[in-house]
């Protein structure tokens, strides 16, 4: 993972922690899903940079049977909409957010799973190896994002790097 | 200015009539939107001219059904299909339990019904978005085919040709991808 990607990839969790956080600060609920699912698709592509260039439809589709597992009598409309007619507004930014991180769950588990199937001869640069590698330093970043919201004033929080080593 | 455009319609289904004639006569070559204006443009039109123009909007190619009619339920059925509808209305957003609820009953008459999901074709789009209702934003619809109809609580029970319901009830209709229910787990 290059520099830049991996900056990218901290920029996108901690904008994502900043709209689950005050989800109010950043527009109408409607317009937080969308921007959440935009940024959870670039995610997608910076995790995994060799799948379809456009994650938009495999997102939603997860997200729409999100929807019918979390919220009684789903509809195929915005979360948002579905919450303010239940009278449920207030549980938005919780339930996006159980969202968000079964996303990365789901993704994190098939590409270890892919990891481990991938034969103990296969060359360090192997594509699996790869995309493992940035959902670990995603993960760390998300770690480092959430312990930084819970402890603001903690500068360096925990040394991951000499972890991995 | 209506009388212009009566004489305008007439002159197109005259146009259309004789390019219907010229293609073979058959139906088949038929394009139902010229056909439309024809209906009121019959006076005074040589009479073979004019069949072969009704005929272009009566039927479409290859169709097992009659394209124009609706579907021909039977009181139950219709009853059945009417009260889904009516416990679904299109504002609620429940147009997958409504499909459900229809499918047993487009299955009597069609063993080839099913469901469709519409979806947006462009996948830089995230809603479909109906004429009406207006205002709603859906990720997807359902809706069921039967008998070369779609039904929904777009299109009310008589249905809708399969082949004028994307334009008939969405905005961007080209913008629309249907997908079988069945290929999608969602």
């Amino acid at each position: 993972m290059t520099a830049g990607e991996r900056r990218l990839l901290e920029f996108l969790g901690g904008r994502l922690e900043a709209m689950l956080h005050r989800p109010d600060q950043w527009g109408p609920a409607l317009v937080v899903e969308q921007l959440v699912l935009q940024l959870l698709e670039m995610r997608a592509l910076v995790l995994d940079p060799a799948a379809a260039v456009n994650q938009k439809q495999r997102i939603i589709r997860s997200f729409v049977r999100f929807m019918k597992e979390s919220v009684p009598d789903a509809t195929p409309e915005p979360l948002a909409v579905q919450l303010e007619r239940q009278g449920r507004a207030a549980e938005f930014a919780n339930i996006l957010r159980k969202f968000v991180d079964r996303e990365l769950i789901e993704a994190t588990g098939e590409k270890l799973q892919a990891a481990q199937d991938v034969d103990q001869q296969e060359q360090p640069g192997d594509p699996v190896i790869e995309r493992t590698e940035r959902l670990v330093e995603l993960l760390e970043g998300k770690v480092k994002a959430r312990m930084r919201r819970a402890a603001p004033l903690r500068v360096d929080v925990v040394d991951f790097e000499s972890r991995k080593s | 200015m209506l009388a212009r455009l009566i004489e305008l319609n007439a002159q197109r289904a005259k146009e259309a009539a004789a390019e219907t004639l010229a293609a073979g006569g058959g139906p088949s070559g038929g394009n139902p939107k010229k056909g439309k204006g024809s209906r009121k443009g019959g006076g005074g039109q040589d009479v073979r001219a004019l069949f072969s123009t009704l005929r272009c909007v009566e039927t479409t190619p290859a169709l097992r059904y009659p394209s124009k009619m609706p579907i021909a339920w039977t009181r139950p059925q219709r009853q059945r299909v009417q009260r889904a509808l009516r416990d679904h209305p299109a504002d609620s957003g429940w147009c997958e339990q409504a499909a459900r609820r229809i499918l047993p009953t487009a299955h009597e008459r069609d063993a080839a019904a099913q469901i469709w999901q519409l979806w947006p074709a462009d996948e830089d789009a995230s809603f479909v978005i109906p004429k009406m209702p207006s205002g709603v934003l859906w990720y997807i619809h359902y809706t069921v085919e039967a008998e070369q109809h779609c039904v929904d609580a777009l299109t009310g029970v008589d249905g809708t040709p399969r082949d004028s319901y994307l334009e008939t009830h969405w905005k961007a209709p080209d913008q629309l991808r249907w997908v079988p229910d069945e290929e999608v787990t969602t």
